[in-house]
């Protein structure tokens, strides 16, 4: 008689710790949501730990003091604030070592450039590059140095902005033409050399007036230029030379979530009375780690220095811990039956955010003027 | 053995209390002054600096968190769903452009601080810190845990738009370079004992991974009060 009702007993504690343990796996689960939702915390922090000290990377000021004009601070890769001026002065440089399979070589201090922005309002800023070129080359061949220092004014311009859709840039600015040559200075490019469509088939400046602007729309940001060039250009490069005169545009329609965006550009060029008119088209694509960049550029005119084609595509893999792996195809098309295809294969490394090494390898179907085979490597430092 | 049922069942509740508190992520604030609803593209080209102005021509004062903050990470996580790194990509060549990032205040209190008394501001800070002072433009989704560079669901139901409220006009008075500066002048005294429960909870948690022989990296700074002053969200 005692065992069933000890049994019943047994079964009641059973049930009583059965319940009491869902209770409790109940509040570890309750307690257990915060706890996960803090869960990338640890790892988060020990990512904190690993990462360089805030005013090495830019993040805090690299130093700071007051002065009259009010609190003068460094960033690194950010210029230096000047006070309450709206005053911001910066720049960039890049020390190249070239390497050609025909065994010559240079160490090139190529250049280093200023980035002046003085920003007083919201609505107005005035904004130059100033560079010191040609301050040190040493021939590995040859075994001789050169140095001819030497200032250009890059580009210098003053932006009123009037609203989102309209702003009007008067001075020297980058041909907005493509997705290269609208950043394609060393630090902020993934490849030691350029493409040579980029560098051969038009003008990397105009100097006249240009308005541009960007409409918003929940499908994407369509984006303008137009611009007119009606004066002599200032500090116009010699070879090949600069167009006296030209008009422009471009229109850009980008993702909302800036997985892919294409464009498209016009410019007619007027070159020692010569007319000649480039179109060109563009495109990004960003798949999570990948982005791929592509141009295609076709200039026909009367003159014959401007009559080519070209086009490359271009793929950047960002790996692990800023190093990426970047390989570009490139086609170019100077005259007829005097062609030429381009491999560059190769890495850059971004250990801080100022700082890039690159180094990469040029493969091509022949050589020419313009296109050498070997290895280019460079450190590009932005201050 | 009721009142350890009752114990455990308190325990429970206040558990998911807890949780449901901690998924409210972000709130993304402007003036009180101004009714907007933004969604996440907004956000998104506003802290670039692609969309410079309000609808009614103001100019817009986008306001960060400092870089290192949490609430910065969680932010840029759910509005760029980005790789770390890309953005500095993206400000470099900015910078190249004559383009500067937005400016940065020290706390989550020096940004509701702000934004509260500056129509053009917008900002953003944990849900927990939003009062009437400030009008929620914006809730961002607390962020699932994950690669950093998975796409986010930008439109999901996640993302929900706060209600209207007022419109005002304001003309531009306030120098950005002033902002950084008296902000970490001003915050640093009231924010000092929340920093220092922080850094405490910090040291702790850092001390147990080392007794038990977890991760220490190459090179890491000595446990001290000093090293946690740049963490605080």
């Amino acid at each position: 008689m005692l065992w069933p009702v000890n049994k019943r007993g047994n079964a009641r504690k059973l049930a009583r710790r059965s319940r009491r343990g869902l209770y409790v796996l109940c509040a570890l689960f309750g307690l257990s949501v915060p706890l996960s939702l803090h869960a990338e915390e640890p790892s988060e922090e020990a990512h904190q730990e690993c990462e360089p000290p805030a005013w090495l990377t830019g993040d805090e000021p690299a130093f700071s003091f007051e002065s009259a004009l009010g609190p003068i601070e460094y960033r690194a890769g950010r210029g230096m604030r000047i006070g309450d001026t709206g005053l911001n002065i910066g720049g960039f440089s890049t020390f190249e070592f070239d390497r050609e399979e025909n065994g010559a070589g240079q160490r090139e201090l190529d250049s280093v450039s200023f980035l002046l922005l003085w920003e007083p309002h919201p609505r107005f800023r005035a904004f130059a590059e100033v560079d010191l070129d040609s301050l040190y080359t040493y021939d590995t061949k040859e075994s001789e140095s050169r140095s001819n220092p030497q200032h250009t004014l890059e580009r210098v311009y003053g932006e009123l902005r009037l609203v989102d859709a309209a702003s009007l840039r008067i001075g020297k600015f980058q041909t907005p033409i493509g997705r290269w040559n609208l950043v394609p200075a060393e630090p902020f490019v993934w490849t030691a050399s350029s493409p040579i469509v980029v560098e051969e088939a038009f003008d990397q400046h105009q100097t006249g007036a240009a308005v541009l602007g960007s409409v918003h729309r929940t499908e994407g940001t369509l984006r303008y230029w137009v611009y007119g060039q009606a004066t002599d250009p200032i500090d116009a490069s010699e070879d090949p030379p600069a167009a006296d005169s030209g008009v422009g545009g471009r229109l850009q329609w980008d993702d909302p979530l800036g997985r892919w965006s294409i464009g498209g550009s016009y410019l007619a060029a007027r070159t020692g009375g010569d007319w000649s008119h480039l179109g060109g088209a563009d495109a990004a694509l960003r798949f999570g780690p990948l982005e791929l960049t592509s141009e295609l550029t076709l200039v026909r005119g009367d003159g014959p220095v401007r009559d080519v084609w070209g086009a490359y595509l271009q793929g950047v893999l960002d790996v692990v811990y800023g190093f990426h792996l970047v390989a570009r195809y490139e086609y170019f098309d100077p005259v007829a039956d005097d062609d030429v295809s381009l491999l560059d294969a190769g890495v850059a490394w971004t250990p801080l955010p100022w700082l890039r090494l690159k180094a990469d390898y040029r493969i091509s179907t022949r050589e020419t003027d313009f296109v050498t085979r070997g290895l280019n490597t460079s450190i590009s430092i932005v201050f | 053995m009721r009142r350890l049922d009752l114990v455990i069942l308190v325990a429970l509740l206040l558990g998911l209390a807890a949780g449901k508190a901690a998924a409210e992520g972000l709130a993304v604030v402007v003036h009180p002054s101004r009714p907007l609803e933004l969604r996440l593209e907004e956000l998104s080209r506003i802290y670039l600096k692609q969309q410079r102005f309000w609808p009614n021509g103001d100019p817009i004062l986008p306001i960060n968190h400092q870089a290192r903050s949490t609430t910065r990470k969680r932010f840029e996580r759910a509005v760029f769903g980005s790789r770390p790194g890309s953005l500095a990509d993206y400000w470099n060549r900015e910078y190249f452009r004559g383009v500067l990032p937005p400016a940065t205040l020290a706390s989550g209190e020096a940004v509701r601080r702000f934004v509260a008394s500056e129509p053009r501001a917008i900002g953003y800070l944990p849900a927990e810190l939003v009062d009437d002072t400030l009008h929620v433009a914006a809730r961002l989704p607390a962020p699932a845990a994950g690669p950093a560079w998975a796409p986010t669901d930008r439109f999901g139901p996640a993302f929900a738009a706060a209600p209207q409220s007022r419109l005002s006009v304001t003309a531009w008075e306030i120098p950005i370079g002033k902002l950084n500066h008296d902000a970490t002048a001003t915050d640093l005294v009231s924010m000092s004992s929340e920093v220092h429960q922080s850094c405490q909870s910090r040291i702790w948690r850092r001390r147990l991974r080392i007794k038990r022989g977890g991760f220490r990296p190459r090179g890491s700074l000595p446990i001290s009060t000093g090293h946690c002053d740049n963490r605080q969200s």
